[in-house]
């Protein structure tokens, strides 16, 4: 692997912190990277009993071997539109942080299909891009890049505590003025 | 098997007395010294500045240090013995030097105590032992060249560090004889005379007080025992126990323990007051060692005062006492732990921790038996105690000799323990020859050797039956030497006893050798031998004793009894062989909460997986016979395995009822009413969650029923009531469900009352009047937050807060609170529980395509509606007669947006519901079945879902939602449900 770019120095502590292995997975063809250590296991996409009066991107809940695990869809969580079962659709359950202190909750969330286990450097990573306020991205670590030169591809490295744990009321007024623009 | 649980309060297991007894050496700091002093005289003597100082005085201060640990409060011995040790060690002391002047101090402490003899004023006792610790550090300072810090600024820091693992165990111990104490405290004041519970009572406090010595808390400890001293003169004068002020001491030391809990450092709660008051009670007594349960040991022998063949004796309901098992584990763990320690002595005679540990076992034992009344093991640990003090003191030394007398001491103490446990009782002259020599050798006698054979000639208490000597007495019975030899069955036995009665009633009296031998039960030649034995030799033949008069030698019939027994023929089998009255051991785990609830969760999955493989669709098409009945068989044993898991975690109401009666006396006394509280049901079980839950509102009904409930004495002699109100506080099963009910015989509510006052808080519209409202429904508006009728906020209620949190505390365990009230004759509050939290009864309905799960105790009943029998209200709103009553019908379809149900009412079930104080219809399509289901949280990730209570994994593994009957309605009333939260 090419280490050409010499990393800066301020930037090398965030480095070296998201370096390590992540599982990558793909959402509407873009690919999505979140720390191995964060998954607890990959299960076949099922049918998900859903829940009423709650916002589009929790799917439902699921029984996970006796016990009730809620299901969250990435790609309406991230802003994309509903996608369609396929064969490769799948459940990653993660362990995040929970309400109190201390507290592991999992968490299954639905993606389109896990391609693979990455190892990424601390000079693969970069700082997250800024897109103005518009696209929230306080929920990207930051952009892995890997592969080989000429088909080089970047990973979004996401924050999975943060992506859940983003203020419900933003999150529901988004969607509420997507709906109302729909 | 059956567990005890409770919450520990404190980290460390939650295992009780056996801790105390034989747990760490509680006050390692005092003994530190002299446990390091080995490896101190090796490398030490170099580098000290003051090297003959400290070897001169460490094992003085040593031995004062464990002459403190060991002190019994009032014992004038010790306390001289204190006072000694201590003048010793000032001789050592240059008083010059740093050490001079604390010890000079502790010098004057120990002679105050040892002059005013039991009480121990301005706290001497503290001061001496915080010295006496200063000084062991410091002389270990100065071994290690550092400087001296004064006394006075290292006297705090200096403090034991207490010791968590023990603090816990205390506080668990304390809090349960707390308990013990104020339930019989409360009995006591009900019926004064009744000088057995104050015996219990002492012995709580009595054994309370030993453990806070151990801990150490030495103001408990100090106030414990001058309670104890009170508690003597109660039972000596026959004077009426002051209630109020032992009362008093029990809130003193819940408090206390309440802040040892938070932190185990803190001083003790201000109690000087409470010392005078207690102290003034304990006023008036003869000054005698406050010992008087035990007799002061006689010089002259006592075993020869007992035959031959004269038992230990415990008392009748000693043996009945289902405490005893709890003992009897204890005390043989005891003594185990003692064996195994004297066993190390053997080696180590100059170990004190040792010989402590041992000294501890036999004063707890003592304790208990004490007040148990158990006269001959008190004496036995009594005389034991007081030759292992002397080892302890280091007045004598352990030999050989001593550690086999003490052997025998446990092995005497074991066998009376067996006796208990329902074996044959030891002989009292043998029990009684160990008593005397361990006094002797206490006293110093070394020949306690030399009887040492004679004792072992002596029968050894517990074989004593089957030796020969006692045979002339003590004929054993030829039945029961069968069954012992194994020729012969219990059932066999009791079969031909029976018979044998049977044939004397007719007048056809029959030895039992020759009905066993009729029906040809045994060869011959052993019965032959067994009737030799108990013959004493004699031969079979010659041997003429009828079973009648066998068994009234034994002292097991008397003869009026035989007789009685030949008038009235055939008796039930029991009555043949009489059994002998034996304590029930039921062994008990204590268990953490924590791993209970996993078994109790992990059962509930299995349950779950159970279904799914027996509800297999797979499953249908096998025709196999033996699949099906090893199916049926795992759903049995999963079945049994859940109703144990879920009986683990059951508990009775009994504790929580006690502290209801405890605060009926305190809030009647406050508000001037006199009244009786009738208990009933406190052995109803309950889930360990309910019933830690349900406190509180109890506590708040319970005080609205004393304080607004009942009438004022004078108002209800004048409506020709008792003057003594009454409160009933019951609870019972009904469907599934348990019933709590608080019961007055007061002035009932005033249902115009209510309404005037809930119209003019705004909680009906202002011309509400009493016909457009159902009784129930004004007494339910009490249950509204913030609802009082009282005219003044009292102390005790009145503010209108209680009810709504007893509504809330009892939603929140999916409870119902029903109120029935009648003006002028009373009001009654009926809560209805589940029986646990963990399981619903649950009717699984469907909509569209979804299942939800509607617990069944909101359900009233489910129809399917008539054509036509539904109207609408402005093309809108739907309801339905039921009953007389139009009720509205919401369509769980609609509320939940789910695609794809039923369109037309008269095609789908109406199940009518009772939630958050209204009834209202539920429109589904379908309804599946009852079953009971497993509630599941739905995942601490999601928000707080209105109107779903949680999830339950249904039999083809998918999860249905539980519908909270009460959010739902509460919701549906108040708003049309948007399509999400979020428009």
């Amino acid at each position: 692997m090419s280490q050409d770019t010499t990393p800066l120095p301020v930037a090398d502590g965030i480095q070296t912190a998201l370096s390590g292995k992540y599982l990558s997975f793909l959402l509407q063809a873009e690919e999505y990277g979140v720390r191995i250590l964060r998954v607890r296991e990959i299960i076949a996409i099922q049918d998900v009993t859903p829940l009423p009066r709650m916002p589009e991107y929790i799917r439902g809940v699921i029984n996970l071997r006796g016990r009730i695990i809620p299901i969250i869809d990435l790609r309406l969580k991230l802003g994309m539109t509903a996608p369609e079962n396929t064969a490769h659709t799948c459940i990653i359950v993660l362990e995040v942080e929970g309400q109190s202190e201390g507290e592991i909750v999992q968490i299954g969330c639905v993606v389109d299909t896990v391609s693979e286990v990455l190892d990424i450097a601390a000079g693969q990573v970069e700082p997250p891009p800024r897109f103005g306020s518009s696209i929230p991205v306080d929920f990207i670590l930051g952009l892995g890049k890997v592969g080989e030169e000429n088909q080089e591809k970047v990973i979004a490295l996401i924050d999975i505590d943060r992506v859940l744990s983003q203020s419900e009321v933003s999150e529901l007024t988004r969607e509420a003025s997507e709906s109302t623009a729909a | 098997m059956f567990a005890v649980f409770r919450m520990p309060r404190a980290p460390g297991p939650p295992a009780r007395g056996v801790a105390i007894g034989n747990g760490p050496m509680p006050r390692q700091r005092f003994l530190k010294a002299s446990e390091n002093t080995d490896d101190r005289s090796h490398d030490a003597p170099e580098r000290q500045p003051y090297p003959l100082l400290a070897m001169s005085i460490q094992p003085l201060l040593d031995r004062l240090a464990s002459a403190l640990t060991c002190l019994t409060p009032g014992d004038g011995d010790s306390l001289s013995a204190l006072a000694r040790y201590c003048e010793e060690v000032a001789a050592e002391v240059d008083l010059g030097g740093p050490l001079g002047e604390p010890i000079a101090r502790a010098l004057e402490c120990a002679r105050r105590l040892a002059k005013s003899g039991d009480a121990d004023p301005g706290g001497d006792l503290r001061l001496l032992e915080e010295i006496v610790t200063w000084a062991q550090d410091a002389v270990e300072a100065m071994e290690d060249g550092q400087t001296v810090a004064a006394f006075g600024a290292s006297a705090p820091a200096a403090e034991d560090p207490v010791d968590m693992e023990l603090l816990g165990m205390f506080l668990d111990s304390a809090n349960e004889a707390l308990q013990t104490i104020e339930g019989e405290l409360l009995e006591l004041e009900s019926d004064p005379h009744q000088p057995e519970r104050i015996t219990e009572v002492r012995g709580v406090v009595h054994t309370l007080k030993g453990e806070c010595g151990v801990i150490p808390l030495s103001d408990a400890q100090s106030l414990l025992h001058r309670a104890e001293t009170a508690l003597d003169q109660a039972t000596t004068t026959g004077n009426v126990l002051p209630v109020d002020l032992f009362l008093s001491l029990v809130d003193w030391m819940k408090s206390y323990c309440d802040q040892l809990a938070e932190d185990p450092g803190c001083a003790a709660p201000e109690h000087r007051e409470l010392r005078d008051r207690i102290e003034a009670a304990a006023e008036g007594r003869t000054l005698t060692p406050a010992k008087p349960a035990i007799p002061a040991a006689a010089v002259d022998s006592k075993a020869s005062a007992f035959s031959q063949t004269e038992r230990v004796l415990f008392p009748e309901d000693v043996l009945g006492d289902p405490t005893i098992a709890e003992f009897l584990t204890e005390a043989r763990s005891h003594l185990e732990d003692s064996e195994a320690a004297l066993l190390e002595v053997e080696n180590d005679p100059e170990n004190i921790e040792l010989v402590d540990r041992i000294f501890r076992a036999f004063h707890t034992i003592k304790g208990v038996a004490g007040f148990m009344n158990m006269e001959d093991m008190v004496q036995l640990a009594h005389n034991a105690e007081a030759l292992l003090d002397e080892f302890r003191k280091g007045r004598m030394l352990c030999t050989p000799i001593h550690i086999s007398l003490i052997f025998e001491s446990c092995d005497s103490m074991n066998a009376m323990l067996d006796y208990l446990a329902g074996n044959e009782a030891p002989l009292r002259a043998g029990v009684y020859q160990i008593i005397d020599r361990l006094e002797a050798a206490s006293k110093g006698a070394v020949d306690i050797g030399a009887t040492a054979p004679q004792a072992a000639s002596a029968p050894a208490p517990a074989q004593a039956a089957a030796t020969p000597e006692a045979l002339p007495e003590d004929p054993p019975m030829l039945g029961d030497m069968l069954v012992e030899r194994g020729l012969l069955s219990h059932d066999q036995l009791e079969a031909c006893l029976t018979e044998q009665r049977q044939l004397e009633a007719a007048g056809k009296p029959k030895h039992l050798g020759q009905i066993l031998n009729d029906h040809a039960l045994l060869r011959l030649d052993d019965l032959k031998a067994a009737l030799r034995e108990q013959t004493g030799g004699k031969a079979a033949e010659e041997a003429h004793f009828p079973f009648a008069e066998v068994l009234v030698e034994a002292g097991l019939l008397t003869a009026a009894e035989v007789k009685t027994t030949v008038a009235a023929p055939v008796e039930p089998l029991a009555a043949g062989s009489p059994k002998k009255k034996k304590a029930r051991i039921e062994h008990t785990v204590k268990v953490a909460t924590g791993r209970l609830d996993t078994l109790v969760d992990m059962v509930g999955e299995l349950v779950i997986a159970q279904q799914m493989v027996s509800q297999d669709p797979e499953l249908e098409g096998i025709r196999d016979p033996r699949l099906h009945r090893n199916l049926s068989q795992v759903a049995k044993i999963t079945r049994d395995l859940q109703e144990s898991a879920m009986s683990l975690r059951m508990v009775t109401l009994r504790s929580t009822f006690q502290k209801m009666t405890r605060l009926v006396r305190d809030v009647s006394n406050k508000s001037g009413k006199s009244v009786d509280l009738v208990v009933a049901g406190e052995e109803t079980e309950l889930d360990r969650n309910v019933v830690e839950e349900i406190g509180d509102p109890l506590v708040h009904l319970i005080r609205n029923a004393i304080d607004h409930g009942l009438e004022p004495p004078d108002e209800r002699i004048d409506v020709n009531k008792s003057p003594r109100g009454q409160v009933d506080l019951k609870a019972y099963h009904q469907g599934g469900s348990i019933v709590i009910e608080i019961r007055d015989d007061g002035r009932g509510m005033d249902p115009d009352r209510i309404l005037a006052k809930a119209v003019e808080r705004g909680l009906l519209p202002a011309d509400t009047t009493r016909d457009d409202i159902s009784e129930a429904d004004i007494h339910r508006l009490i249950l509204a937050p913030g609802f009082s009728t009282a005219e003044t906020v009292t102390d005790i209620s009145g503010r209108g807060v209680g009810m709504d949190v007893v509504r809330r505390n009892i939603e929140a365990m999916r409870g119902k609170i029903d109120i029935e009230s009648k003006l002028g004759q009373g009001s009654a509050f009926l809560l209805k529980l589940p029986l646990t939290l963990a399981i619903i009864d649950g009717m699984i309905v469907r909509v569209g395509d979804r299942r939800y799960v509607i617990p069944t105790l909101a359900i009233e009943q489910s129809f399917r509606p008539a054509p036509g029998a539904s109207h609408r209200v402005m093309n809108d709103g739907e309801m339905i007669e039921v009953r007389g009553k139009l009720l509205p019908i919401h369509r769980l379809g609609e509320i939940f947006h789910l695609d794809g149900c039923l369109e037309s009412i008269e095609e789908g079930i109406l199940v009518v519901i009772d939630g958050a104080g209204e009834r209202a219809c539920l429109f589904v399509d379908e309804i599946l079945g009852q079953q009971q289901v497993v509630i599941k949280n739905l995942g601490k990730a999601l928000p707080q879902t209105e109107g779903i209570s949680g999830g339950a994994i249904l039999g083809d593994g998918l999860v249905a939602l539980i519908l909270d009957i009460d959010g739902l309605l509460t919701n549906v009333t108040q708003e049309t449900i948007p399509q999400t939260i979020a428009s």
